[in-house]
């Protein structure tokens, strides 16, 4: 399961259930990250825990964090699936701008490699 | 029209000089009829001004992310809130020692700039951006799929990236709003 674009790619891999980021994701709007929203949903639905690997991911703009913090918003909600995050410090902004998901969900797990 | 200004907009002086510079004239259409331009944009100028610090391959990388990074918030902005028709965007980029300063400029509607200075009154004086940026983010997930805006692109690069922003509203010789937009990004601990 995955979503490819010109200067982006998002995919899932069930095996050891981890969503991966690779790329620049810097669409024009929240409503642009529709497809990649419905694939965290439908990733997020087939497992208990999910990890999301930004290692790869050099760019995320605005509104691919607001898309993004739905998600977390609503597994939260939900109480399901648990969300732990992984980063890179090679990119600037991982460090930083990951910390934002984990203030709407204190109990998610945060990496930066 | 008097102009008004919110935030930090006259940081460094128009005067001091620059160690590199540059300028740019876009068309707001032709950025967002092709959106990546605006990612290709942010990479020209980030590998423009990156490129003072090729002696140290790793930190001339971080730079060249976090100048993209700012840079591509601001150009977004521009692009989404001008005026569309017989309208461009200004930028320049001023590259000091330990600072960049980036402005960009375009005339937008009385509507946007309504808007934008009720956001810029909502945030510019707030102590805890944090705090700001959840309260942001957990109202979108109230809003329906068609009205989700994501509003926090200044937010993220005051918060995350330790950047200064001051804003200018004046009117063209048309009396259109005109807003400049001023962004200091300290290098130093990129």
């Amino acid at each position: 399961m995955e979503v490819r674009e010109s200067e982006f790619l998002v995919r899932f891999s069930p095996e050891n259930a981890t969503v991966h980021f690779s790329g620049a994701l810097r669409l024009a709007n929240v409503k642009a990250y529709e497809n990649v929203g419905k694939l965290l949903a439908e990733a997020g639905a087939q497992v208990s825990a999910l990890t999301l690997d930004f290692k790869e991911l050099k760019f995320l703009n605005s509104s691919g964090i607001t898309a993004l913090s739905l998600f977390v918003v609503s597994s939260r909600k939900a109480g399901k699936p648990q969300l732990k995050l992984v980063g890179s410090k090679a990119n600037a902004w991982q460090q930083k701008s990951l910390a934002n998901f984990q203030m709407l969900w204190k109990d998610m797990q945060l990496t930066i490699e | 029209m008097d102009s008004k200004i919110y935030g930090e907009f006259d940081l460094v002086p128009d005067a001091l000089v620059p160690e590199a510079q540059l300028a740019l004239t876009l068309s707001p259409s032709e950025l967002t009829s092709h959106w990546t331009r605006c990612g290709q944009i942010s990479d020209f100028v980030a590998g423009y001004i990156s490129t003072a610090y090729s002696a140290d391959p790793a930190n001339r990388d971080m730079m060249f992310t976090a100048i993209s990074t700012v840079f591509q918030e601001l150009i977004e902005n521009a692009a989404k809130f001008s005026r569309k028709r017989q309208a461009t965007i200004s930028v320049r980029v001023k590259h000091f020692s330990s600072i960049l300063v980036y402005e960009v400029e375009n005339t937008t509607t009385p509507a946007f700039a309504e808007k934008f200075v009720e956001y810029l009154e909502g945030t510019a004086k707030a102590d805890d951006l944090g705090a700001v940026y959840l309260q942001i983010v957990e109202a979108q997930t109230e809003s329906t799929a068609d009205s989700l805006r994501s509003g926090i692109g200044l937010l993220v690069i005051r918060k995350d990236h330790e950047v200064r922003v001051g804003v200018r509203f004046s009117a063209d010789d048309a009396g259109r709003p005109v807003v400049t937009v001023r962004a200091f990004h300290t290098l130093e601990g990129v």
